[in-house]
C-alpha cells in the first residue's frame, strides 16, 4: 500500500520560523481531499484511512490542531469524534506547533523508575521551553510529555521529530543529542 | 457444539457462545465492567479472566470462543485476587459516595461483593449537567468505553470518544456538552454505563423502579419493545428490551424517555360535557348518556350515514376491532375510518393491488441481510429511529445505499447515491429507475417470466421516461438515476422502504405501484433482504386499518364484499356496506349532510390539511364526541362530550408493527384518574346502545379471538404464544411460525403480479410566479405527529418549536437571517414561524415540521388528494414567504 510517509529529512538549512505550522490552513486544498480518497478508496471502511489522512493533514497543516482533524472528519466523512480520538492517542501526530526539533520524552512507568522526570526537566532547562509549551521564540525548539515509546527496558527514552530515537539516556547522551540537533544532523520537523 | 468442562462440569456450547457466555450460562456469575451483549467484546475491564487448561495466562473470557474439548476455571483463588486488585486499582480515584447513590449500578454491586472501598473524590469540571435526560459525571468513568462503543456500534452517532492515552486517557462528548454535541438523546450510554457516569436523571431524581413491565413503545411504527421500570405506580424509567428481535436492545428518545406525558399535569382524567359553550366535569354515566343521546338523535333525524366513528393508530388491534364493531354494528354506519388514510393508506392500497398484501412484504430483520439498500421518501433516523440505525449501521459497514429525498438528510449524508428530487416528481424518477433497469438489461428475466405478467405493456410505458428526461423533471443527475438503479438492480438482495415523502402526494397510491414494479423487475419479492416495505408511521397504524378500520374494508383489511357475510353470520345482523372516509366525512359535514362524529385518538382538525376547510365543516356537525387523554384542538374547538382515555402504559392488548409483527402490550401502572381503556369506553357505549351481549367480553384476549375467528391470517396467534414474544402474520394455525418474508412463492393475487402502464400526473401545487417556492412538511426526531405526548414530555426543551428550513439562497432573496418569523401564505391559508437557514433543502424548497398547535402548518396545505385513497398531499404547496 502507498501510504504516506511521515515528513521528509531535507539537508538544506532553513531560515529560523521557516517550519513552523502553516497555520492560516483551515482546510485542505483539493489535492489532498482527492489523494485522501484515493487511500480510502483501498479499504472496506473509510475509518482505516485516518492513520494515513492524519499524516497528510500533519504534512499540510504542519501540525493536527483542531481544523485539520476537522478537515480530515470532512475529507473523509466520517465522525469527528473518531479523528479526535485517534489523533490524540498517536504520539506521531502532533497537537499543537512543534519547533524545529521537537523533543517528546516518554514518563510512563519503566521510563519513571530510571530517571524520566529528571531527563524531562534537564531537557526543558538545556533548551528553555516548558513541556507542552508551544516551539520556543526563535522556532528551534518544543519539548512534549508522552506515553510508552516502548523502550520499557531501557529507559529513559526520548525522540526527537519521530526520527532519531534514544534510549539509557543519561546528561551526557542528552548532550550529545542537541548538540547534533544543532549541528543539523538530524532531520528537521516537517517540510 | 462444543463440549467442554466448567469448573469440572461438563457444558455444551451452542455456535458463537464465548466463554463468558458459557459459564454465565453454566450459571456462574464471572464478573465483567466492559461487556454488553449489544457490543463486540471490548476485553477492557479483564475482570472476567478465567484460567483455560493449556494457556499460560488467564484469558479475556468475553472474546474467547467455547471450543471443543476446553477445560476451564473460572473462580479460583487466584483468579479473585487478581479481580479484587483490579477492582482496587478502578475505586482509588472512584468518588467514594457514588455507590450509595446508586447501589444497583453493576460497578457498585462488584465493589460491595468484593469488599472493596472507593477512595476517590469527584471533579466538578467533569460533571455535565446540560442534558434534560442524563446527568454526567465522568468522576465515575471507570475507562470501560461501553458508552463510546455503544454510541458508535449501535446507534452510529459517534458522541462518545476516547481522547489521549495511558494515565490520560479520558471519556468526552464530541462538541463540549452532551447537549451541544451531536447526541440524539437515545440514552444507549446511559443505558449501558456500568457505573452511574452517565444516568438517566429521572433515576436521580425518581429514585430505582421496583417493578420492571414487558411492553411495546407507543410512538412510531417499527414496534419496539421495551421495559417500564416503576415505583410507587409511577413510570421511573425506561429499557430496551434486550432480546427483542425488533429493535435489539435500542431505543430512541422518545421510546426511552418520552413517558412524561401519562402524568401530565393538563391531563384530562374525568369525563366532560360541553354545556352552554363550556367543559363540564360529569359522571361517566352522564357522559357515556350524552354520547349515546346524540348518537341516537342524529341517527334517528339524519340516518346512520349521518354519524362516523374514527378508530385510533395508537390504540390497540382488540380497540381499533371494537371501533370498527361500534360503526358497523351498533350504529349502523360503513363510515369508519382511522388516520392510515392521511399517512400510508396508499402504501396498504398500493401493495394491496400489486401484490395481494397491504403491509410490509419483509422484516426488519431483512435489513442486514440486504446486499443494498432504498430509502424512498423516508427519514428513518429520525422518523424510525430504530429502523434508522440498523440502516445506519450497514451503510457505515459498506453497504451501498440509496436515498430518495429532496432534503439532505442523515442517511442521504451517508448515502453512496442521494437523488434530491423535486417534491411531487417521484413518479418520473421511478419511471426513469426502471427505465435504466431495463435498458441496460439488469432486469431479473427469469423472476419476470415466472413470477409476473404484462411485463411488455409496462416495459413500453417506460419509454416516455429516459433518464435525462426525468433528470430535468426531478432536478437530479441522468448518472445519478443510472447509478442509482445499477445498485438496486445489482446488489442483491435489494432491500427498500418508503415513507410518507411517497404517499402523501396526489399520486400516492400509483408510486407505491411503482415501487412494487421496481421489485418486482428485479426480482427482489419473495427473498430475504428484499422486498418494498412501508415505515408506518404510528405505534399500531399498521393494525387500527388491518381491524377493519377502513371504511371499505373490514377486518383484516379484507375487501367488503368477500368478509361481510362472515362478519354478518359472525355477529348476527345485517351490516351496512361501504362507507365515508374521514376527508369524505369532513367534505360531508362541510355539505351538511353528516352529523355526529366519534373521533378516538385522532387530532383531526390539526392533522388534516386545509385546516380552514376542516373549520368550516366539523363546525357543522351537532356533536363530536372525542375520546383522548388530553385537550386537543379538535375538542377544543368542536367536541361536546369528552371521554378520557387510557394511555398504553395503562392497559392490555395488542398492537401491530410495520413488518406485521403483533405483540403484547401491557399495563405497567394504574389507569389515572378516572380515564378507561378504549375497549371499556367503546364497550360501554356499544351496551348503551343495545348490544350488550355483543360488546361482553372477559379482556382483551377474548376480543382477540373474534379477531382470529374473522381473520384467518391471525388465526394462529394466540395470547398464549404471544407471552414468548410477537408473531408476524400471516400465521394460520397455532404450529405456525409466522411469516417473515411474504410472497415467497405465490402473491394473494395468484400466482403472478402484474404489471400496469404508468405515467406521471403533475400537482396543480407546483410553483408559478404568483406561488414561487414549494413548501414539504414532516416530521422530526424529538416529537411526534401532533406532539400530544411529546409536547408534554422534556423533548420539548430538545426541540421547543418548529423552524422552517430555508436554503441560503432564498433567504438572501427574501433578506432573512437564521431565527427570523417569516409568514408562509398559500392558496389556503397561513402560517408564521422562524427561519432556519440550511442548505439541507434544495434551493425553492421549504420544508418545516407540523408539530406545534401554536403554528398550526396545516392552515396552508391544501386540498390535493391521492384519486384512490384520498391521502392528503401533505409534501407539496406552492407558498410565499414575507419576513414578518
Amino acid at each position: 500500500m502507498n501510504h504516506p510517509q511521515p515528513p521528509e529529512t531535507s539537508d538544506k538549512p532553513l531560515a529560523t520560523g521557516e517550519r513552523l505550522p502553516k497555520t492560516e490552513l483551515k482546510d485542505f486544498g483539493p489535492e489532498a481531499v482527492k489523494e485522501i480518497l484515493a487511500i480510502a478508496a483501498k479499504y472496506p471502511d473509510k475509518l482505516a484511512a485516518t492513520l494515513p489522512a492524519l499524516h497528510i493533514a500533519q504534512r499540510d497543516f504542519g501540525f493536527v490542531g483542531l481544523d485539520a482533524m476537522k478537515a480530515v472528519a470532512k475529507a473523509l466523512s466520517i465522525p469527528e469524534g473518531h479523528v479526535f480520538g485517534v489523533a490524540s492517542f498517536y504520539s506521531m501526530y502532533q497537537k499543537h506547533p512543534v519547533g524545529r526539533h521537537h523533543i517528546q520524552v516518554c514518563t510512563n512507568i519503566s521510563c519513571a523508575l530510571r530517571g524520566a522526570a529528571k531527563l524531562l526537566e534537564k531537557v526543558s532547562e538545556r533548551t528553555g521551553v516548558e513541556p507542552g509549551a508551544g516551539p520556543s521564540a526563535d522556532g528551534e525548539w518544543s519539548v512534549e510529555e508522552v506515553e510508552c515509546l516502548a523502550s520499557c527496558g531501557s529507559g529513559p527514552c526520548l525522540q526527537v521529530n519521530h526520527d532519531i530515537y534514544d534510549e539509557d539516556v543519561d546528561e551526557a547522551k542528552l548532550e550529545s543529542i542537541l548538540e547534533g540537533c544543532k549541528r543539523g544532523e538530524y532531520r528537521a520537523w516537517a517540510k | 457444539m462444543a463440549r467442554l468442562l466448567i469448573n469440572d462440569l461438563p457444558f455444551h456450547a451452542t455456535e458463537g457462545m464465548s466463554l463468558l457466555d458459557a459459564a454465565r450460562a453454566a450459571g456462574l456469575d464471572v464478573p465483567s465492567l466492559c461487556h454488553d451483549r449489544r457490543l463486540d467484546a471490548a476485553s477492557a475491564c479483564r475482570l472476567c479472566e478465567v484460567e483455560v487448561k493449556g494457556q499460560e495466562r488467564p484469558l479475556c473470557a468475553c472474546a474467547t470462543p467455547a471450543t471443543e474439548g476446553m477445560e476451564v476455571r473460572t473462580h479460583t483463588p487466584e483468579l479473585e485476587a487478581y479481580r479484587r486488585g483490579v477492582l482496587e486499582m478502578l475505586a482509588r480515584n472512584y468518588p467514594a459516595d457514588a455507590p450509595a447513590q446508586i447501589p444497583e449500578a453493576p460497578f457498585h454491586r462488584l465493589l460491595a461483593r468484593y469488599g472493596v472501598e472507593p477512595t476517590g473524590h469527584r471533579d466538578p469540571a467533569k460533571a455535565d449537567g446540560t442534558h434534560p435526560y442524563m446527568q454526567v459525571d465522568l468522576s465515575q468513568c471507570i475507562d470501560c468505553y461501553r458508552c463510546v462503543h455503544i454510541c458508535a456500534e449501535v446507534q452510529g452517532q459517534f458522541v462518545w470518544k476516547v481522547l489521549e492515552r495511558g494515565g490520560r486517557t479520558r471519556v468526552e462528548a464530541t462538541g463540549g456538552s452532551l447537549l451541544q454535541s451531536e447526541c440524539v438523546s437515545c440514552g444507549a450510554c446511559a443505558d449501558t454505563c456500568p457505573t452511574g457516569a452517565i444516568v438517566d436523571r429521572s433515576r436521580l431524581e425518581l429514585g430505582p423502579a421496583a417493578a420492571w413491565t414487558r411492553t411495546v413503545c407507543p410512538y412510531c411504527g417499527t414496534g419496539c419493545e421495551m421495559q417500564v421500570g416503576v415505583a410507587g405506580d409511577r413510570i421511573v424509567a425506561v429499557k430496551p428490551a434486550l432480546d427483542s428481535p425488533v429493535n435489539h436492545g435500542h431505543l430512541c428518545v422518545k421510546g426511552r424517555y418520552g413517558t412524561g406525558f401519562v402524568d401530565a399535569e393538563d391531563r384530562v382524567l374525568h369525563p366532560m360535557v360541553r354545556r352552554d359553550g363550556e367543559w363540564v366535569r360529569v359522571s361517566w354515566d352522564e357522559a357515556l348518556d350524552a354520547a349515546v343521546d346524540l348518537l341516537r338523535r342524529v341517527k334517528a333525524t339524519h340516518g346512520p350515514e349521518a354519524i362516523g366513528v374514527l378508530g385510533s393508530s395508537r390504540a390497540t388491534n382488540e380497540e381499533g376491532f371494537l371501533a370498527q364493531k361500534l360503526a358497523r354494528l351498533a350504529l349502523g354506519t360503513g363510515n369508519v375510518d382511522c388516520c392510515a388514510r392521511v399517512c400510508h393508506a396508499p402504501s396498504a392500497a398500493g401493495l394491496g393491488l400489486a401484490l395481494g398484501t397491504g403491509a410490509a412484504t419483509n422484516s426488519f430483520a431483512d435489513i442486514e441481510k440486504a446486499g443494498s439498500l432504498l430509502v424512498f421518501g423516508a427519514n428513518p433516523t429520525e422518523n424510525h429511529p430504530i429502523v434508522g440505525t440498523r440502516i445506519k449501521q450497514r451503510a457505515l459497514r459498506g453497504v451501498p445505499l440509496v436515498v430518495v429525498d429532496p432534503r439532505r438528510t442523515e442517511l442521504a449524508r451517508m448515502a453512496t447515491v442521494h437523488l434530491a428530487l423535486k417534491p411531487g416528481t417521484n413518479m418520473p424518477l421511478l419511471l426513469a429507475l426502471a427505465h435504466v433497469i431495463v435498458h441496460e438489461g439488469l432486469e431479473d428475466k427469469a423472476f419476470i417470466e415466472a413470477r409476473t405478467v404484462d411485463f411488455e405493456a409496462f416495459a413500453q410505458s417506460l419509454d416516455a421516461w429516459p433518464p435525462e428526461r426525468a433528470a430535468e423533471v426531478c432536478g437530479v443527475t441522468a448518472d445519478d438515476i443510472r447509478a442509482a438503479a445499477r445498485i438496486y438492480a445489482t446488489a442483491k438482495p435489494s432491500y427498500m422502504c418508503h415513507g410518507l415523502g411517497v404517499t402523501e402526494h396526489i399520486q400516492g397510491t400509483e408510486t407505491v405501484t411503482g415501487l412494487a414494479h421496481l421489485a418486482m423487475l428485479t426480482g427482489n419479492l419473495g427473498v430475504e433482504g428484499g422486498g418494498v416495505n412501508p415505515l408506518r408511521g404510528q405505534n399500531n397504524v399498521q393494525g387500527t386499518a388491518q381491524m377493519g378500520c377502513e371504511p371499505k374494508r373490514m377486518t383484516g383489511y379484507q375487501p367488503m364484499d368477500k368478509a361481510l357475510a362472515a362478519h354478518e353470520a359472525r355477529w348476527g345482523a345485517k351490516l351496512p356496506g361501504p362507507g365515508l372516509d374521514v376527508l369524505q366525512m369532513v367534505d360531508a359535514a362541510r355539505d351538511g349532510h353528516f352529523k355526529a362524529l366519534v373521533a378516538i385518538g385522532y387530532d383531526v382538525f390539526l392533522s388534516n390539511p386545509d385546516a380552514a376547510a376542516s373549520e368550516a365543516a366539523l363546525g357543522n356537525l351537532e356533536g363530536l364526541v372525542v375520546v383522548d387523554l388530553f385537550m386537543n384542538e379538535t375538542a377544543r374547538a368542536f367536541g361536546t362530550v369528552f371521554l378520557p382515555a387510557c394511555s398504553s402504559f395503562e392497559k392490555e392488548g395488542t398492537f401491530m408493527n410495520g413488518d406485521r409483527r403483533v405483540q403484547r402490550v401491557r399495563a405497567a401502572v394504574k389507569p389515572r384518574g378516572e380515564a378507561r381503556s378504549d375497549q371499556d369506553i367503546l364497550c360501554a357505549l356499544g351496551a348503551r346502545l343495545g348490544f350488550a351481549e355483543a360488546f361482553t367480553y372477559a379482556g382483551p384476549s377474548e376480543v382477540w379471538d373474534e379477531i382470529r375467528g374473522l381473520w384467518s391470517a391471525v388465526a394462529g396467534i394466540s395470547y398464549a404464544r404471544l407471552e414468548e414474544g410477537g408473531l408476524q402474520w400471516p400465521c394460520p394455525s397455532e404450529a405456525h411460525p409466522g411469516t417473515a418474508v411474504l410472497h415467497t412463492d405465490a402473491f394473494p393475487v395468484g400466482p403472478r403480479a402484474a404489471f400496469r402502464p404508468q405515467a406521471w400526473n403533475p400537482s396543480s401545487e407546483f410553483p408559478d410566479a404568483r406561488w414561487p417556492l414549494q413548501l414539504n412538511t414532516g416530521r422530526s426526531l424529538f416529537h411526534f405527529n401532533a406532539a400530544t405526548m411529546t409536547d408534554r414530555t422534556d423533548n420539548a426543551l430538545l426541540q421547543p418549536t418548529d423552524r422552517l428550513d430555508v436554503h441560503p439562497d432564498d433567504a438572501l432573496a427574501h433578506g432573512l437571517a437564521d431565527g427570523d418569523p417569516v409568514k408562509v401564505e398559500s392558496r389556503h391559508g397561513t402560517f408564521t414561524m422562524k427561519t432556519h437557514i440550511t442548505d439541507q433543502v434544495r434551493p425553492g424548497d421549504l420544508w418545516c415540521t407540523f408539530h406545534s398547535k401554536g403554528i398550526f402548518v396545516n392552515r396552508a396545505t391544501g386540498q390535493g388528494r391521492d384519486p384512490v385513497t384520498h391521502t392528503p398531499e401533505y409534501k407539496v404547496t406552492a407558498v410565499t414567504i414575507s419576513k414578518v
